[in-house]
């Protein structure tokens, strides 16, 4: 894949962030006549960083745990669990966004910890499925070669079952936190930090310069943030096809 | 020596193995044959614990392998199965190093194995070592994978239809090539596979099993001679057992003084072989490499018992 | 009999359910709530005959989850009746952590035993039409709660909000699956307009919801201010036309994949013999390809149409309406009762449209057993 576009996008949000006012005349005919054109509020940068930051502190532990579960299911302690939690994630993945941010907020109360706990849950899912996917998917003859020379279980986790794993799982991991980059959004509405913020004023001021940015603003993340899970991806699987017997 | 001494695994009323006991002696080639289902290569995983026996138990040198933690004992024995199961993302060396590291071998010593091995397989460990399993035929990875199972000096190897996956002209080759490598090594050799053909042509005695029992066990030219069962019998094939037979006997043995017309026959062929140039060529006899003939009556008395 | 390892991890959560507060009395809407125990409310003997039944759930889970479950939907009903009677009109009953960590606990259950059945489509049909009569027959119990009593307190709205959800949601993912269906075939036989199409598409994905919707406002009030027959079929600024289309570009991704995917999927041996057999391009998509394809693309369908519900919720944030205007009331007012009577509907609506869809996928002749 070519990586050039890439890094023409992150020098422009790297640009934008540091200096914004290099962009109002392009953004100015959406803003109401006399008003603000960049986000005046709060600085693009923190609300930047501090919106990355909502989505690494659910997504890190949401993978972490998702994995471990992931692996349980498919032990035999854990061999129980597994039929509820696979209908679990089908039918967990029905519940919006915003119907998940909105419920934890009666119990959380607004601000931050209602949001990271949906983007958490929210998580979880596709974390999940790609794990019980990707270790059911392993190819019979690799496990059992594993099994027949000796490594013990937790050997065969970790030197062979999570690597083959791995490339399944980190786009389960690439995925969610795409959508939890967006849902993170909607976490403004019970005030949490983040480029959510400049959506909602733009929509309550109605300047929709101030939408544009802070939309513009998260789509590119979210494309960068791909491209770097593929640059993470690529590394792990050079040397690597699918086995063909 | 390796004691099977009566095995069973039954799931539920079903009986994969029963009561099965055999004995391998040190250095020896012992293959089980059998159709589909008959429970060859459940008695295979119960030797390794890859399964663990409902009933009985299997001796290495005379100690009850029950006494070990399965991973340990399964690092005493090669396993070499049919689609190889080479780990996809480590190298070839790394690959054929898993046992040697899990046993904590110095990395002098498991570099100077991992060459050894890949030599001794007629693969050149500059040039196939550092490649992924990806990169190989199947004939390399067929060979990598029994490379691997060798790697610890293992007591016995287990060998799952090891060659099923290869095409009849690299699997003729592979046979070779693995009976050599046994006769280098001197190691001991339990294997699964169902083709009759296969079990003469590289053991020293034959299992035929089936519906979990083992109906004979004995050498090739026995099995042949005086197949136990009907059920032997037909696996045998009556109407290639002349052939099957003469393929037992190099031509040398069969040897007298004189000499004969057309290019001479090495003397390590087998009688089978003998026999169809014979034929082919339309001769009473066939000279022999280093001196000597054969003659057609010679030929035709050893094709029975 | 033994109950399975799920049933004894599940009695933890149903335990707690049994010992933390049932219920939340308020004196009135926006009063702090004080906790009620289940034994406060029924009385002692009667709690410990719930945590006997709770016990034998647990035994016997496969059978008596959807029972127990419905028991304790009932039984806040119940609660809320009581400790209303003969208050003031404006006291409040809504439900604890207590009732929610054991419905929760109960849902799983229940979860676990229909798992573990695998019912076939015609069943889980059944199973979802009996959940929503039996949910429909036990609402008439809550009278009470406070839920309810916010729903009675509009329930007017209720219903045009309702509507205004299911036309949006319907609506725009009819319209994906009329232009994504073709798109996608067109894209299956261009290979060159494969690239563009997909790159537009995924770009659009990854612009947050809130803000598609708020950037449709500039074209669409362009539109309605310059095109007169834009205004006169209801193409606004604000309000459904916005969301409408966001929806609708938000679902031709999953719909033109799917196509593109199940029309890939064809055996290369079944499209030849197509071809050998004289049938024009024309019949062999409406007659071999399109056939073939369709479990695929009704995937595709069911993935849009679920998200559809839900994204649909955004839409109130531009004035589209739907369930997400007593969301967003809900958390403007701190009001969770309203908050909850936005989003359990969207919740089981969403979760309704998987069961259907995914039912209707399996009954398709030659489907996946």
């Amino acid at each position: 894949m070519k990586r050039w576009p890439a890094a023409v996008l992150l020098v422009l949000v790297l640009a934008f962030l540091i200096r914004p006012g290099l962009f109002a005349p392009l953004l100015a005919p959406l803003a109401p006549g006399g008003g603000p054109v960049i986000y005046d509020r709060a600085n693009l940068l923190s609300l930047t960083l501090a919106h990355l930051g909502l989505v690494a502190g659910a997504m890190v532990p949401a993978s972490l745990v998702a994995v471990a579960l992931g692996v349980f299911v498919q032990r035999p302690a854990g061999a129980a669990f597994l039929p509820l939690s696979r209908s679990l994630t089908g039918f967990g993945q029905t519940f919006p966004p915003v119907a998940v941010l909105a419920l934890t907020v009666p119990v959380l109360g607004f601000g931050t910890w209602p949001t990271l706990l949906a983007l958490f849950l929210y998580g979880l899912l596709p974390v999940f499925e790609n794990t019980v996917a990707a270790l059911q998917g392993l190819p019979p003859s690799v496990v059992e070669a594993a099994r027949g020379m000796g490594l013990t279980p937790r050997q065969r986790l970790w030197q062979v079952e999570l690597p083959l794993a791995r490339p399944l799982i980190l786009d389960g991991i690439r995925t969610a936190s795409v959508i939890s980059l967006s849902t993170a959004t909607i976490g403004s509405v019970v005030a949490a930090r983040g480029l959510g913020e400049v959506i909602i004023a733009g929509l309550t001021s109605q300047n929709l310069a101030f939408v544009a940015q802070g939309g513009l603003l998260v789509a590119a993340l979210a494309i960068l943030l791909a491209q770097a899970f593929a640059l993470v991806g690529d590394g792990a699987s050079r040397n690597r096809a699918t086995p063909r017997a | 020596m390796i004691g099977l001494n009566h095995l069973s695994k039954h799931y539920g009323d079903t009986k994969a193995v029963d009561d099965v006991s055999l004995t391998i002696d040190k250095g020896s080639v012992v293959a089980i044959v059998g159709t589909s289902g008959s429970g060859k290569s459940t008695l295979l995983r119960l030797v390794n614990r890859l399964i663990e026996p409902t009933s009985g138990h299997v001796t290495l040198d005379g100690q009850d392998t029950r006494a070990l933690p399965a991973f340990e004992l399964r690092r005493r024995i090669g396993y070499v199965i049919q689609d190889h199961g080479l780990f996809p993302h480590w190298t070839v060396a790394r690959n054929i190093a898993t046992v040697p590291r899990l046993l904590g071998w110095s990395k002098a010593r498991i570099e100077a194995r991992v060459e050894e091995l890949l030599t001794l397989l007629s693969l050149d460990p500059a040039a196939i070592g550092p490649r992924f399993p990806h990169q190989l035929s199947g004939g390399q990875m067929q060979r990598v994978g029994v490379a691997r199972a060798l790697a610890a000096e293992p007591e016995l190897l287990l060998m799952d239809e090891p060659f099923g996956a290869l095409d009849p002209v690299l699997r003729g080759k592979a046979q070779a090539d693995l009976r050599a490598i046994q006769r280098t090594l001197g190691t001991t050799i339990l294997l699964v596979t169902h083709d009759m053909a296969e079990a003469i042509a590289l053991s020293d005695r034959i299992a035929v099993m089936r519906a979990g029992r083992v109906e004979q066990f004995a050498p090739p030219a026995e099995i042949l001679a005086r197949p136990a069962t009907d059920f032997v019998r037909a696996l045998v094939g009556e109407g290639e057992r002349a052939f099957r037979y003469l393929s037992l006997t190099p031509v040398g043995s069969l040897a007298e003084a004189g000499a004969a017309e057309g290019a001479p026959l090495p003397a390590d062929a087998t009688a089978a072989e003998a026999l169809n140039a014979l034929i082919w060529r339309g001769t009473e006899s066939l000279a022999l490499e280093g001196g000597g003939r054969v003659t057609r009556s010679a030929l035709l008395r050893a094709g029975h018992p | 009999m033994i109950p399975n390892r799920l049933a004894l991890v599940l009695a933890v959560p149903l335990a707690a359910g049994l010992a933390l507060p049932f219920a939340g009395l308020r004196a009135n809407r926006i009063a702090a709530a004080e906790p009620v125990w289940l034994w406060q409310a029924l009385g002692a003997p009667a709690a410990i005959g719930i945590a006997l039944l709770a016990v034998l759930t647990v035994m016997w889970g496969r059978v008596l989850a959807a029972p127990a479950l419905a028991a304790w939907l009932a039984l806040m009903g119940v609660v809320a009746h009581r400790l209303t009677a003969g208050g003031p009109d404006f006291a409040r009953v809504s439900p604890g952590a207590g009732f929610w960590l054991g419905a929760v606990a109960l849902a799983l259950l229940l979860a676990d035993a229909l798992a573990q059945r695998r019912p076939g489509p015609v069943a889980r049909l059944t199973w979802l039409a009996a959940a929503w009569a039996a949910l429909a027959l036990l609402l008439q119990g809550w009278g009470h709660v406070s839920i309810l009593q916010e729903y009675a307190a509009r329930y007017m709205t209720f219903w045009a909000e309702a509507q205004r959800h299911l036309a949006l949601a319907l609506g725009s993912f009819a319209g994906a699956v009329l232009v994504g269906v073709p798109l996608g075939v067109l894209i299956q036989r261009r290979a060159g307009w494969r690239g563009p199409v997909m790159g537009t598409l995924t770009a659009i994905q990854t612009v947050p919801s809130i803000a598609l919707f708020g950037l449709l406002i500039l074209p669409l009030g362009w539109l309605a201010t310059h095109v007169p027959m834009a205004r006169a079929v209801g193409i606004g600024g604000i309000g459904m036309a916005p969301a409408f289309v966001a929806l609708f570009l938000y679902a031709l991704l999953p719909i033109v994949t799917n196509t593109v995917a199940g029309l890939r999927g064809i055996p290369a041996s079944v499209a030849e013999a197509a071809r050998g057999m004289g049938l024009s391009p024309r019949q062999r998509l409406a007659r071999v390809d399109i056939p073939l394809a369709l479990p695929v693309i009704l995937t595709g369908a069911r993935i849009v149409l679920v998200q559809n519900i839900g994204l649909a919720t955004i839409g109130a944030l531009i004035g589209a309406g739907g369930f997400g205007t007593f969301v967003f009331q809900g958390l403007g007012q701190t009001a969770p009762d309203l908050i909850l009577l936005g989003a359990l509907p969207t919740v089981a609506l969403a979760f309704s449209a998987q069961v259907v869809f995914d039912a209707l996928i399996d009954l398709l002749p030659g489907a996946r057993a």
